[in-house]
């Protein structure tokens, strides 16, 4: 599965390679037969300017073939970023074949898409996948007089048996070359007339006719879409076309109750109907029975059961996470701290040893800590995804994340927050919704980590040793506030608009494969190391040269760069109760990962972690010590946080707005709570 | 249906939708003294209306009527009128009588009632023209999805919502004509599931709210 390299090789012979592009409703298994056609040799990356996810790959059956596979989606109109890319690379990259997969189980719905395909003219081969969940609900289809009325090849596939994939493969590579004469939908005489007149328009104009197929143009400019008319109108002599446009819609407006989108869409609809007629039968009594699926939400979604059981396995994912996951980071760093150990006595000069055990195997090893845990987060996840049950949290938590400003779907990334913000930042993309991803990215660094945690327990250890797990369960508290809090400010300032809408799919609970959950795994997990990597790799080495430099001092003493640093920006935090250069450096350090602080601590006061708490216990006070811990856990997240942003948010801006937003905040509440405090005699 | 409104309540509704054609601002004060009850009274009936999710209140803000407890009220003001109508019309009531007959049967007079009434009016030619009479049959047969209990099969009348939300359902097969089946309510009381087109969909009371069903 570690085909990651193909990323040149498959532009440079770009130009003559033939391609298939997938595309398909969510929950069809498109990405089965994806991983079927491709096998391991696929190559994840993103769409230009956006962060959905681009993936590609060569077929296995003949490597000169690329397959793409599109954003899943339901139909190909231009409200959403996944609708609108798969649209445009239909109509501007031309893929030689669009392999088009169905979930038969789910036929009519399906269909839609396939006749927006139908629209623009695409060379399509339909696979009617999940053959089995049709038979189940007792839906037969003649594949045969479906491909006769479509004009288009039809295989009937069960992807994750690996049912009918070879003839999928040969019919794809058989359609290459070839082109056909798809039907077109007929939206009857009044609109047809209309159609017929833009259309003659438009191949008259030739430029538009260049750059559109001239019928869906058509039928996209009666329907009056934005990004259409929008794109449209940069054309030279394009007012004819308008004119035409505003004629037949008070012509249409005349005729029809309805508005002419709404009677597109029911037109589609309407063919689909009469080809669902034609081709698909439903034995009656298999209809009547209640599925598996069914039953099993009779329970899950209980009224009174279902929330029990949907903490509960809550609980179980974060627990499975980070009892795997944590021996695993103990290793790692031990593998690591080994491995320095050994190349730090390999080499004499002592400033190169440092540069590369501190610097670059140091670098390394704060990546490479993270891998155990995003392995294990994506694995729990695309077992939630996979199987169905991610839909279901959605739909029990809406309600309650509504009423906090965010969507249903915001609630897993969050959670996966108080493991670790990476991974979490990473499971925004689920949601659909732009608006919503931004604001569940911007305050999730909010929900304090597990690497915040042993900085609680230091100070908090030392400095409440009586309470020391109410004091650490208030930052938690306090975490989820600013996060509310945040979320309510941006929501209304940056992000306004109307809540997206929750018209989701719920789809039939599947049993995950294994194959699918460890691709998707090692999909997120190396995405992770490759890109967010090299953000915090750069961090790493840079903070070693400051904590090294000038020449000759003692690594990250009071006369490197940092020292001097952390003592010329210490009056900055004096009014916080902690005005020290040793706490200022310790803050630096902790961008690299938040635990650090207390090993920073460690080596600045010369006393190792083992004699800290009683160094604390004599230079904090409580209150200074509550203020350092508030600070902690809001100020500017760890660098792979960042990298993470970064690379989710896909905008240097909103990365820049989370460091700013983060210190500024953390600074305002610790101010808060030192001064507060001293007022009220806790000093 | 879910509904069971007590008459009384229904008149609570009637109330605020009449008050606030004349100011959009109404209020607990304004309610009491139409209705000529103690303001304690309001209080809990409008209470009970919000639960219903027909009005919206703030806290010692203006009550405004729902999408759905819009249509509650104009359901009612249409019967009370086409009542009315037929006991003066057809069978010759005093004016005075007739008003106050009405008031009482619209509160308790069932959609098949009505339907056939219409029909009787509308052949004997006694409907005004201002009414627009085939969006009041719909009116008058139709729910708004978001108030049919879990079981409940039904007729997708129309969708009225706007924008990228109509798009959306009407895209995901939420089209007239289409059968639709309530399945699930949320444990939290929203969103709801329902099956359209043979699968299952979820989606917010408030956007339910703009489907039209006909119960079959």
């Amino acid at each position: 599965m570690s085909v990651t390299k193909e990323t040149k090789e498959i532009s440079t012979d770009q130009v003559n390679a033939q391609t298939i592009a997938l595309i398909g409703n969510p929950n069809a298994g498109k990405t089965t037969i994806f991983n079927a056609l491709t096998g391991s040799r696929q190559h994840v990356g993103n769409w230009p300017g956006v962060t959905v996810e681009k993936k590609e790959g060569r077929l296995l059956a003949d490597s000169k073939v690329h397959v793409i596979d599109l954003p899943g989606t339901y139909s190909l109109g231009a409200y959403s970023e996944d609708e609108l890319i798969a649209r445009n690379y239909i109509l501007f990259e031309n893929p030689d074949v669009v392999l088009d997969i169905i979930d038969s189980a789910n036929i009519r719905r399906n269909l839609y898409l396939t006749v927006q395909l139908l629209e623009m003219n695409t060379n399509i081969v339909l696979a009617l996948n999940m053959l089995d969940e049709a038979e189940a609900k007792g839906i037969e289809i003649d594949e045969n007089t479906l491909a006769k009325i479509l004009n288009v090849p039809v295989i009937k596939t069960i992807g994750t048996k690996n049912q009918g994939i070879e003839k999928l493969i040969s019919s794809s590579i058989q359609a290459l070359g070839q082109s056909r004469e798809p039907l077109t939908v007929d939206y009857g005489q009044e609109i047809e007339d209309e159609i017929l007149v833009l259309q003659k328009a438009i191949t008259e104009h030739g430029e538009l006719a260049q750059r559109y197929y001239p019928r869906w143009l058509a039928v996209k400019i009666l329907e009056g879409e934005d990004v259409i008319l929008n794109d449209i109108q940069k054309y030279p002599n394009i007012q004819t076309i308008f004119t035409l446009r505003e004629k037949a819609v008070q012509h249409l407006n005349q005729v029809f109750a309805e508005d002419i989108q709404t009677i597109i869409i029911e037109k589609r609809y309407g063919l689909i109907e009469g080809v669902v007629k034609q081709t698909v039968k439903q034995k009656k009594d298999v209809q009547a029975s209640v599925s598996l699926s069914d039953k099993i939400d009779n329970v899950v979604l209980n009224k009174t059961l279902g929330i029990p059981i949907f903490l509960l396995t809550m609980w179980a994912i974060f627990k499975f996470t980070f009892v795997i996951g944590d021996p695993l980071i103990g290793y790692v760093e031990m593998l690591f701290e080994w491995f320095g150990g050994i190349v730090g006595a390999m080499i004499s000069n002592e400033l190169l040893a440092s540069l590369i055990v501190d610097g670059i195997i140091g670098g390394l090893g704060s990546i490479f800590v993270f891998i155990p845990p995003i392995f294990t987060l994506f694995f729990a996840i695309s077992l939630l995804e996979d199987s169905g049950y991610m839909s279901r949290v959605a739909y029990i938590v809406d309600k309650f994340m509504r009423s906090l400003g965010l969507h249903g779907k915001s609630f897993i990334p969050l959670l996966i927050g108080f493991g670790c913000n990476v991974p979490a930042i990473m499971a925004t993309r689920t949601l659909e919704n732009k608006k919503d991803r931004m604001v569940t990215i911007l305050v999730n660094p909010f929900m304090s980590c597990a690497a915040r945690l042993p900085v609680y327990v230091l100070f908090a250890g030392a400095l409440f040793p009586d309470n020391a797990g109410t004091v650490i369960f208030s930052l938690y508290i306090l975490g989820i506030v600013m996060a509310i809090i945040m979320a309510k400010i941006f929501k209304k300032f940056l992000f306004p608009g109307e809540a997206a809408p929750f018209v989701m799919e719920l789809p039939p609970y599947r049993v995950p494969t294994l194959k699918g959950m460890l691709i998707h795994m090692w999909e997120k997990g190396s995405s992770f190391v490759r890109k967010a990597g090299t953000i915090i790799f750069a961090v790493v080495v840079l903070i070693w040269v400051l904590a090294t430099l000038p020449w000759g001092v003692e690594y990250a003493s009071q006369d490197s760069f940092i020292g001097m640093f952390g003592s010329a920006i210490s009056p900055v935090f004096a009014p916080l109760g902690f005005g020290s250069w040793e706490a200022s450096a310790a803050l630096i350090f902790g961008l690299l990962a938040k635990e650090v602080i207390v090993g920073t601590l460690g080596v600045i006061y010369g006393v190792g972690e083992e004699g800290l708490a009683v160094t604390i216990t004599q230079m904090w006070t409580p209150l200074a010590a509550y203020s350092f811990m508030v600070l902690t856990l809001l100020y500017v997240p760890c660098v792979a946080t960042i990298g993470a942003i970064k690379r989710e948010t896909n905008s240097w801006k909103w990365t820049g707005f989370t460091i700013g937003y983060t210190l500024a905040l953390g600074w305002i509440v610790a101010f808060i709570v030192y001064q507060g405090g001293t007022l009220l005699g806790l000093g | 249906m879910t509904y069971s409104l007590t008459p009384a309540i229904q008149d609570y509704l009637e109330v605020i939708h009449d008050l606030s054609k004349h100011d959009s601002k109404v209020r607990i004060t304004d309610i009491a003294r139409k209705l000529n009850v103690a303001k304690s009274s309001v209080t809990e009936a409008i209470e009970l209306l919000h639960a219903k999710n027909l009005v919206q209140k703030e806290r010692y803000g203006p009550i405004t009527l729902t999408r759905n407890g819009e249509r509650e009220a104009a359901k009612l003001k249409y019967k009370h009128l086409l009542i009315s109508k037929f006991l003066r019309d057809v069978l010759n009531v005093t004016a005075d009588t007739a008003e106050k007959d009405a008031c009482l049967i619209e509160h308790v007079v069932s959609v098949e009632t009505m339907l056939a009434l219409i029909q009787l009016l509308e052949s004997k030619n006694y409907l005004d023209n201002d009414i627009d009479i085939e969006e009041v049959k719909i009116l008058l047969s139709t729910n708004s999805l978001s108030n049919l209990a879990p079981g409940t099969k039904g007729t997708i009348k129309r969708v009225e919502a706007t924008g990228e939300l109509r798009r959306r359902l009407m895209e995901m097969g939420v089209t007239s004509g289409d059968d639709i089946q309530v399945k699930r309510v949320a444990p939290m009381g929203d969103p709801i599931e329902i099956t359209v087109k043979g699968y299952n969909l979820t989606l917010r009371k408030n956007e339910a709210a703009a489907i039209l069903i006909e119960i079959n």
